[in-house]
């Protein structure tokens, strides 16, 4: 039997303490597609970011190409080998062209002074005939769609005689159309011998296209199993497959009346999506990444517009305009992304938690009242439990946790009467999950309703009443509280939309 | 900076002078080799001329004064070209032109507006300045577009902003446009030579006004003693240390530029000579461009040296922050001064500044006309004229602030109007 | 999907808005003045804004690289005053010459040099050197002027014309142009340069050396100074540690003019060379019609917002276009 093409031995990778990889093994045959399937955080990237050079793995860690020993220092070395990584976030110069993108990292095209721009175009119009493409080598990159920049994501590593070509999640952000386009392109691909590994959530593509597929689970190897011998739920059980540990924790709380009900709302990205919430429910919002649930909330609470639909809260029509006036009518958003909009990091946890209501803090002439502020501040940090010794710390030198608690503490002062709550424990260790979700047991307890937008599967389903699964900017259905299972999630969320 | 620097170094003076005789009477030059600095000034530091604005507006004044009583005259002697030269170059600042017009000296009796000559045809001229927005720009300007308005003559006007390339290309655009003659003051004194050599190729003349060129050629030039506005602050420290009968044992510590430029130098020199027979008498710069600077300077120096002689602001900017740090600290320091902004005119008022040196830019606008009209005239004029440097005390401040400001009154601008 | 090119008139606009914006601006000018086209002017105007020009051929690169650079005028203010102070001490012009342009090219190197290992931003950096390169400008001269008498010195930067008729400022602004030309559009340089402007990352992942580049751009730059600081010398006539105060800041501006995208990946040199006529023909123009500088100045603020304004909503136009 011939060498693989691509061999990894126990791969494992740990930052900071945290392991996040563990003894993967894995062989990639010449000209197969091989998938990586897994939950978010479930190690995919760290696996990929290691075979393409970018982190180092632990010690004892082999990468073998063609059954050479190779160390991988540079993000240049796996490529010198033959190995091509196209990221979600693709790494071209928008402001060049395709031309020139596809010859960009071929040093040996750069021989002498003068650029050889005649040389360039033919080179670029060579591979992108090859892929059947009509892009222009002399089109402005910054000019073209997403699915034709990853076109020449391939063109710029076919051109260089790839051996082995990486796609993390190539068609999570390019429209239904452009994806079958990809798809095959890939089959073209594998068919000239090149060796795909790919990376997706989305099984139908998988089944599709998918020779082998291995699955990733916390870090772990699960399985490598052929595409044919493997059914959907199979896979689904597999990449779910934990127990619902006792972090989570359920309220039980009678649900109240209606306070929210949403009826085919619409945006630019997502469109008619329906439901209701209680009075003192927690509502989650199911999906893979890039299901647009996100953008949902961001439109409930005036962040982007609303095209379409109606709104009732507390029974009153709505119409959201600005997150001023969302806020005025008893919303909080705490948002996926604590450090872009969720906290200031570089100040301290007082000011963060004064964010929102200095306004409701000022004395004479509008003068801001610190004492009672420190005052506020000083009960949320008892009442959440935000282990910190002084306010006076900038947010940044808290745990994850603890920042989310800010995070979420800054809005609880102006009393909210519904929490948007994204990806509530991301980032954060189990300890401080089981907390934030003791909080909102005690908030909803308190009447308080809950929109929550989650990635993990499992805390969806412990902790909501309801669960709405969306999939591609559409709403694959609402699981109601007595039939919540994490697969029935999984098969709604992945099936692709009509 | 240096560019800014002449900005602060003039402050508006005004001795209103006349030019007694008419261009046609010239002597023979005499050669001079001697310094230039002739002027009896402290004729005009006795009594300055009435003030003439009284009943008139600002701008009308000037025809009425021409009958005013001169009570000082004030020679002007022949300009060479080695004058200028050789005057810097007891400085050691290097200067190199040469001044076509040769003419004679002339008797100009003081206490008047500088008459001027008729044109013989409506002149164009253009007015170069380094900048018209400060206020001793500003003065130069009014009173340059006045005394134009005056005689008929079409003035074009340059605002440079301190900027030797930007005044250079709008001489160049002059030539190409034909103006009949260019008063210039240069921002650089070295960059103007390319300018100054385009005019002679294009047999256009020059007269330079404020601090002369000190490269390329020019046919005249009107500027200012500026060592002796330096010895007469001098005088007036010493006069006053002399009166309270202090003992000549001590520092004086005076605000100059934090480098070397002309005027800075000259004023130094005729201040330092002042002090020269007191062997312990030691004068110690503060350095600095804006007046904080001198501020913070200053206080740094009265807390060290509580028992300083006096102190002396070189330009306006030296003297205003002195004159703010001895006030706060309630020393009753003497300061003397050279420059007269509005605010340092204030100060002698109010008794902070004991006095300062001062000059005119309307007088020299005026005298500058004068020379260029009478050249395009086919008159031949004196190379060099000087202004009229006066000490402004707290005897005269207000009337000199009258003849300096077009007949503004010190107490409005006190009043703050 | 359709992408590449649409060559329609906002297309044809963006492309040539920096032209367009330029023949505006002569036309205007010259039915104002008639002065304003006669060749003997439009040499001197070219000849007052030959130094902008160098200085703007090494910030369009700066720039295209995604990095700032405000110690230009101060390298050039230096540049006069050291070949002054080495001229008046009896060494000779060529060595002279070469001893400025090689401190010039240091100084560049400089900047790239902390910028990198001390891993600060570079506005931060040449913000510091700015004042550190002048302030030694100030100590050497003293703050005086030093004069330059040097005639064949003179003669090549300053008040000499190429057979009589073209100013040798204009003739070096020409032959740089074309130098950078050729540097910015047709070598490896000048490609890679765009690329690490456009996305760093990109570039680390082709395998460029990015700090190689980096050090290289600041040199050339740094070279670009000094030749507009030897004809700032030789206009004026001397050395002066004030020159240039503005030069950087109106390098920038025509950069950005003739369409530089401050945040790099973006630029030409012919938008450069067009953004500094435009500057140009302001100053000139608005001088001939009596204009003081600040007006001047004034004017040049507007032009500058109107420009990049355009730029920004014209782009925007292409994006919607092509969504839809």
């Amino acid at each position: 039997m011939a060498q693989y093409i691509l061999e990894l031995k126990n791969i494992g990778k740990t930052f900071s303490g945290v392991n996040v990889l563990r003894g993967v093994n894995l062989q990639f045959e010449k000209g197969e597609v091989h998938v990586l399937l897994g939950e978010n955080g479930a190690g995919k990237s760290t696996l990929i970011k290691i075979i393409s050079g970018y982190h180092h793995p632990d010690k004892g860690g082999e990468i073998y190409v063609e059954g050479n020993r190779k160390e991988f220092a540079s993000p240049k070395q796996p490529k010198d080998a033959g190995i091509h990584t196209i990221y979600q976030e693709l790494t071209l110069c928008k402001d060049m062209t395709v031309a020139e993108n596809i010859v960009i990292d071929k040093q040996e095209r750069f021989k002498g002074f003068m650029l050889k721009e005649k040389q360039f175009r033919e080179i670029a119009a060579e591979v992108l005939e090859r892929l059947g493409s009509d892009i222009s080598p002399d089109a402005m990159v910054r000019n073209l769609s997403i699915a034709e920049q990853q076109i020449v994501e391939i063109g710029k590593a076919l051109s260089a005689s790839a051996k082995v070509i990486i796609m993390d999640e190539p068609t999570s952000s390019i429209s239904h159309k452009d994806s079958e386009r990809l798809l095959e392109i890939v089959k073209q691909l594998r068919d000239e011998g090149v060796t795909i590994i790919y990376i997706s959530h989305r099984l139908q593509e998988i089944a599709e296209i998918a020779d082998r597929i291995t699955i990733l689970r916390d870090g772990n190897q699960i399985d490598t199993v052929k595409n044919e011998s493997v059914t959907e739920e199979q896979l689904i059980a597999m990449m779910v497959g934990r127990k619902i540990e006792d972090a989570y924790t359920k309220a039980e709380v009678e649900l109240g009346e209606v306070v929210l009900k949403v009826e085919n709302l619409c945006s630019d990205v997502f469109k008619d999506i329906s439901f209701e919430v209680h009075k003192g429910e927690i509502f989650g919002f199911g999906g893979l990444v890039g299901s647009k649930r996100t953008e949902v909330l961001e439109t409930l609470f005036g962040v982007r517009p609303m095209t379409g639909g109606k709104i009732w809260l507390f029974g009153e029509g709505y119409v959201p305009t600005t997150p001023e006036q969302a806020i005025k009518k008893g919303m909080a958003f705490v948002t996926e992304d604590r450090k872009k909009t969720g906290l200031v990091l570089c100040l301290p946890i007082l000011d963060n938690l004064s964010m929102l209501n200095a306004k409701r803090h000022t004395k004479f002439a509008g003068l801001l009242d610190f004492k009672g502020l420190k005052r506020m501040a000083q009960g949320q940090r008892e009442a959440l439990n935000i282990r910190i010794s002084t306010m006076n710390l900038p947010v940044q030198t808290l745990s994850g946790g603890n920042q989310q608690k800010v995070a979420l503490g800054k809005w609880l002062d102006i009393k909210p009467k519904i929490i948007l709550f994204d990806e509530p424990t991301r980032g954060i260790d189990i300890g401080a999950k089981a907390e934030i979700y003791k909080i909102m047991a005690g908030l909803v307890k308190e009447g308080v309703s809950i929109i929550m937008v989650s990635s993990e599967l499992a805390e969806l389903v412990s902790v909501a009443d309801n669960i709405l699964v969306m999939n591609s900017g559409l709403m694959r259905g609402i699981i109601g509280r007595d039939e919540i299972s994490q697969e029935l999630v999984m098969s709604l969320a992945t099936t692709a939309g009509i | 900076m240096k560019k800014r620097l002449s900005a602060l170094l003039m402050c508006v003076v005004m001795v209103m002078a006349m030019v007694g005789c008419g261009s046609g009477e010239e002597e023979k030059k005499t050669d001079g080799t001697e310094a230039p600095a002739v002027k009896e000034t402290k004729a005009a530091e006795t009594k300055a001329p009435e003030t003439k604005a009284e009943e008139t507006k600002a701008a009308e004044t000037k025809a009425a004064s021409a009958g005013k009583n001169p009570n000082f005259e004030y020679v002007v002697e022949a300009g060479t070209a080695s004058d200028v030269n050789d005057y810097y170059a007891q400085y050691d600042i290097e200067c190199d032109i040469t001044i076509r017009q040769q003419g004679g000296s002339v008797n100009w009796l003081g206490g008047g507006d500088v008459p001027l000559p008729e044109p013989k045809e409506k002149y164009t001229i253009g007015f170069a300045a380094y900048t018209t927005v400060d206020e001793v720009g500003a003065m130069y300007l009014e009173g340059m577009q006045a005394a134009a308005k005056e005689i008929g003559i079409e003035l074009l006007v340059n605002d440079a902003n301190w900027d030797q390339n930007v005044q250079n290309q709008a001489i160049e655009q002059w030539i190409l446009q034909g103006v009949d003659g260019v008063i210039l003051s240069p921002c650089d004194f070295y960059g103007i030579k390319d300018a100054l050599d385009a005019l002679e190729e294009a047999n256009i003349p020059v007269v330079s006004y404020d601090a002369p060129p000190n490269a390329g050629n020019v046919d005249a030039v009107v500027m200012y003693d500026a060592v002796e506005q330096g010895r007469l602050a001098g005088e007036a420290l010493l006069k006053a240390l002399q009166d309270s009968n202090t003992e000549m044992k001590g520092n004086i510590y005076y605000g100059t530029l934090p480098f070397k430029h002309p005027n800075a130098q000259t004023r130094e020199y005729g201040f330092f000579s002042v002090f020269e027979e007191y062997p312990d008498v030691k004068i110690e710069a503060i350095t600095g461009e804006a007046p904080e600077e001198f501020y913070s300077g200053m206080e740094g120096k009265i807390q060290a040296d509580p028992d300083m002689l006096g102190a002396w602001g070189l330009f306006s900017s030296a003297t205003y922050g002195m004159m703010q740090a001895i006030a706060a600290s309630d020393s009753g320091i003497l300061l003397s001064s050279v420059d007269n902004d509005r605010v340092i005119l204030e100060g002698i008022y109010n008794g902070s500044v004991l006095g300062s040196t001062g000059y005119s830019a309307i007088e020299g606008s005026r005298l500058a006309l004068m020379q260029m009209v009478n050249i395009l005239n086919g008159e031949e004029v004196p190379g060099i004229i000087y202004q009229t440097n006066t000490f402004v005390t707290k005897d005269n401040v207000e009337t000199m602030f009258e003849e300096y400001y077009g007949g503004a009154t010190l107490a409005d601008f006190i009043a703050g109007n | 999907m359709k992408s590449t090119k649409r060559p329609n008139f906002v297309q044809f606009f963006i492309k040539y808005r920096t032209i367009l914006i330029l023949i505006v601006l002569v036309v205007v000018f010259t039915c104002l003045n008639p002065i304003f086209l006669n060749s003997k002017n439009v040499l001197n105007m070219l000849k007052r804004m030959s130094y902008v020009a160098l200085t703007a051929y090494g910030i369009t690169f700066i720039m295209t690289m995604g990095e700032l650079d405000l110690s230009g005028g101060s390298m050039a203010a230096l540049v006069g005053v050291v070949l002054g102070t080495l001229l008046n001490r009896k060494v000779g012009l060529a060595p002279a010459l070469l001893i400025v342009m090689a401190m010039a090219v240091a100084g560049g190197v400089f900047n790239a040099l902390v910028s990198i290992y001390g891993r600060i931003n570079s506005f931060l950096v040449t913000l510091a050197t700015m004042n550190i390169f002048r302030g030694i400008a100030m100590i050497i001269s003293n703050g005086r002027t030093i004069p330059i008498k040097n005639s064949t010195f003179a003669f090549i930067f300053g008040n000499g014309s190429l057979l009589g008729i073209v100013p040798m400022p204009v003739v070096i602004m020409v032959v740089f142009f074309l130098i950078s030309f050729f540097l910015y559009h047709k070598t490896k340089l000048g490609f890679y340069t765009k690329c690490i402007g456009g996305n760093v990352e990109a570039a680390k992942v082709a395998g460029v050396n990015v700090n190689k580049y980096k050090i290289v751009v600041n040199a050339l730059a740094g070279f670009a100074y000094g030749l507009a600081g030897l004809i700032l010398a030789g206009l004026m006539n001397g050395g002066m540690s004030d020159l240039g105060e503005t030069l950087s800041m109106d390098a920038i501006a025509a950069s950005v003019l003739g369409g530089t995208a401050i945040a790099g990946g973006i630029g030409s040199m012919w938008g450069t060379i067009g953004g500094v006529l435009i500057m140009g023909s302001l100053n000139g123009g608005m001088s001939l019609l009596g204009a003081q500088s600040h007006h001047q100045m004034l004017v040049k603020g507007l032009v500058i917002i109107f420009a990049v304004y355009l730029d920004n909503v014209l782009k925007d136009r292409t994006v919607v276009t092509k969504d839809h």
